[in-house]
């Protein structure tokens, strides 16, 4: 046999691709696919084709169907952005509430000077 | 009969891990179990569990309790169990189809899986296995 093919299903789940499964029949792979996307634990799935050439020892992988909840393909990896760009969000949030707090304590600290400075004067005119 | 069975696998599983043996064997099979058999893995060879009657007419007969090698070659059994090894590396369900000249001299055209199974511990103990065939007309 020189050349061998076989129909890979790719399941994303938890933000990484798994193999769920192997197959020798294409339709019946994809028709799992179709299985998979239904069940709500799968969000994402592709059908690699993968073909072994063992007299050259040349291997091609191409993805022959892929489907995703709610539209595009790409939609598993924005996930993956969103959940890396949430915690800069966080951190800037942060810093502004920094820059509040510092605001109340030099304000603070300027009044107590200011009462400070206002009863140092009354005494040295009540010792005059 | 294989999409059949991968429902019956899926369908028993909790979450995605391996499903049990017993989980997947209590559902109603109806006319797959007679094409159905178990592997035993737990040991250095795995062993013949169980073997349902269309396997054990072809090439089954005696070998519940018996190595897996034991299977004899150009037989339905022995044709859908020849890649069980891949499945226990990648511990997951793998289908294939294929011919072979049975001892008759007939070409038979099959079609097989074999997937993980769990025991009680949640271990992968098992291969679920499943095949049926027929002659190529001439």
């Amino acid at each position: 046999m020189a050349k061998s093919v076989s129909f890979e299903i790719y399941s994303f789940k938890n933000g990484d691709w798994m193999l769920d499964s192997v197959h020798d029949d294409k339709n019946m792979a994809i028709h799992q696919g179709r299985m998979l996307i239904a069940s709500p634990h799968h969000m994402a799935i592709r059908v690699v084709e993968e073909s072994y050439d063992d007299v050259t020892d040349n291997s091609m992988t191409k993805i022959v169907y892929k489907e995703q909840k709610g539209g595009e393909d790409e939609k598993p990896k924005k996930v993956v952005k969103k959940a890396t760009n949430s915690p800069s969000k966080k951190r800037k949030k942060k810093k502004k509430k920094k820059g509040k707090s510092l605001l109340v304590i030099v304000l603070s600290l300027g009044g107590i000077s200011l009462g400070l400075l206002a009863l140092l004067a009354l005494l040295i005119a009540q010792s005059d | 009969m294989v999409h059949r069975l991968l429902m019956h696998w899926r369908g028993a599983q909790k979450t995605d891990e391996i499903p049990n043996l017993d989980a997947v064997l209590s559902r109603d099979l109806g006319d797959l179990e007679p094409c159905l058999y178990v592997l035993d893995i737990r040991d250095i060879e795995p062993t013949f569990e169980r073997i349902g009657g269309h396997l054990l007419a072809d090439g089954g007969k005696g070998l519940v309790g018996e190595p897996v090698s034991d299977a004899p070659k150009n037989t339905l059994l022995g044709e859908a169990v020849k890649y069980y090894s891949r499945v226990m590396v990648k511990r997951i369900p793998i289908t294939l189809g294929g011919e072979f000249m049975n001892d008759k001299g007939k070409t038979i055209l099959y079609r097989s899986l074999i997937a993980p199974l769990s025991d009680d511990d949640g271990e992968n103990s098992f291969l679920l296995g499943a095949a049926n065939c027929k002659v190529q007309e001439e």
